[in-house]
């Protein structure tokens, strides 16, 4: 989610909420020496004027490098440059110097979909199940993993969107999320029912979020129901690249909670 | 019926991922050591993770490849194993604002243009901003997958060791 202008340090506007309470408002120097003794974590979430809801501040880290560069004594200046030509070769190393800034800012916005992708799969193997396919193009992305103990799978589509930095400043980043459960049934009558799910399923041109779809695989024996939804890439990925492991699993286990319940649901045999 | 044509099926599909288990495994493994993913080029039996190092002053991104040589077929599984070869590529960047510095990195790009690789040997390579350099090993894929911890942890330390291998060839050309 975009946020607007950052506070200066000296406005007092900040809230946190810690420990089950809403905490301040604090200017950005309070907040900071509040983080740096512990009073405060990073996985408050926060909230100032003009934001639409509160975030956790590991999520915005510029915000507190924001405030801790407004308390930094001021840089001293740089030395005189001695000819026309040490000065024309500084202007050119800052011309560089922000094209390099620029181009990290760049590379992260349209690369955050592959950290993504290697976050989920770490996610997934941690739980038990092991990559079978893998397939990208570099924006679309297909994952199918299988647990071999109890031979589910879990089948994962990513489509980024924004991967530019103008509409990620817009709307955040944002993809499109397909993320299906499968299980192999012992006969057919239960795959050929699934199969007509499937026909009926393809009747759908775009699935809308929660609509979940059945897939079947006749000689595999395995039948998947998969539900499409929007994720907000940067709510798991914070500009640091600092990954949120723990939310990230929970997102997956409870799409694959779902999925399961409906599959058992509609072919219990 | 059903069940023997399921269980045929399932076999010729666990032969042939067995590259993608150990990429997987390989993602995992990286993601432990603090890299993650900002590159994956996958094709049949050929996958391409290009991880970047956040917080290494040093490194800027490390390049695993493995192209899968044989053994997606039952017959040669059988015969002579999963054979693969295993390249990781390690890169620094030096982001050069000199231009007496580029003109020499120019003459250094194209020294470097015509080596071609070779295997277990290290190669160097100057691509502008960025310093490669390149080792590739051959390994067999059923060392390493389905083994658990162990199987990882041994692949694993193949690719810590070429990475810090690496790191030395490249350290002389890191500036400041």
């Amino acid at each position: 989610m975009p946020l607007p202008d950052f506070p200066s340090a000296d406005q007092e506007v900040i809230h946190v909420h810690h420990n089950g309470a809403n905490l301040g408002p604090f200017d950005g120097a309070k907040l900071t020496a509040m983080l740096e003794a512990g009073e405060l974590s990073q996985e408050d979430p926060f909230w100032y004027p003009g934001m639409s809801d509160w975030i956790k501040l590991k999520q915005y880290p510029q915000l507190i490098d924001h405030f801790r560069a407004a308390q930094q004594p001021a840089a001293p200046p740089p030395p005189v440059p001695q000819s026309r030509d040490d000065q024309l070769d500084a202007i050119f190393g800052k011309l560089i110097d922000k094209s390099w800034a620029y181009l990290d800012e760049y590379n992260f916005a349209s690369r955050i979909d592959e950290i993504f992708l290697g976050a989920v799969i770490t996610a997934t193997l941690d739980a038990g199940y092991n990559l079978i396919d893998l397939t990208s193009d570099g924006q679309n992305h297909y994952l199918r993993l299988e647990n071999f103990d109890d031979n589910s799978r879990i089948v994962f589509r990513l489509n980024h969107f924004t991967g530019d930095l103008v509409s990620s400043n817009v709307i955040g980043q944002k993809a499109r999320v397909m993320i299906g459960y499968g299980e192999r049934v012992p006969n057919i009558s239960t795959v050929l029912s699934a199969l007509k799910a499937e026909f009926k399923s393809g009747l759908f041109v775009n699935a809308e979020p929660g609509s979940i779809v059945v897939d079947a695989d006749v000689m595999s024996g395995y039948i998947y129901c998969q539900v499409d939804m929007f994720w907000s890439l940067d709510e798991i990925i914070s500009r640091n690249y600092d990954i949120d492991h723990e939310t990230l699993n929970e997102w997956i286990r409870a799409s694959t909670n779902a999925l399961r319940k409906y599959l058992r649901g509609r072919f219990a045999s | 019926m059903f069940g023997i044509l399921n269980k045929f099926a399932h076999k010729s599909e666990m032969r042939e991922s067995k590259d993608e288990m150990l990429i997987g495994e390989v993602v995992r493994a990286m993601s432990r050591q603090g890299y993650v993913t900002i590159a994956f080029q996958a094709h049949d039996d050929r996958q391409r993770v290009r991880f970047y190092a956040p917080q290494d002053p040093f490194l800027n991104s490390v390049w695993i490849t493995l192209d899968r040589k044989t053994g997606t077929g039952m017959v040669s599984a059988a015969l002579i194993g999963s054979k693969a070869t295993l390249e990781i590529k390690a890169e620094i960047k030096n982001k050069m604002t000199d231009p007496d510095d580029l003109v020499a990195m120019f003459k250094t790009d194209l020294a470097n243009m015509f080596k071609m690789p070779v295997i277990g040997g290290v190669k160097l390579n100057h691509e502008m901003n960025s310093v490669f350099a390149t080792i590739t090993k051959i390994i067999e894929i059923d060392n390493y997958v389905l083994k658990g911890d162990a199987g990882t942890q041994q692949l694993m330390s193949i690719i810590s060791s070429a990475v810090t291998e690496l790191s030395e060839k490249l350290r002389p050309f890191k500036k400041a």
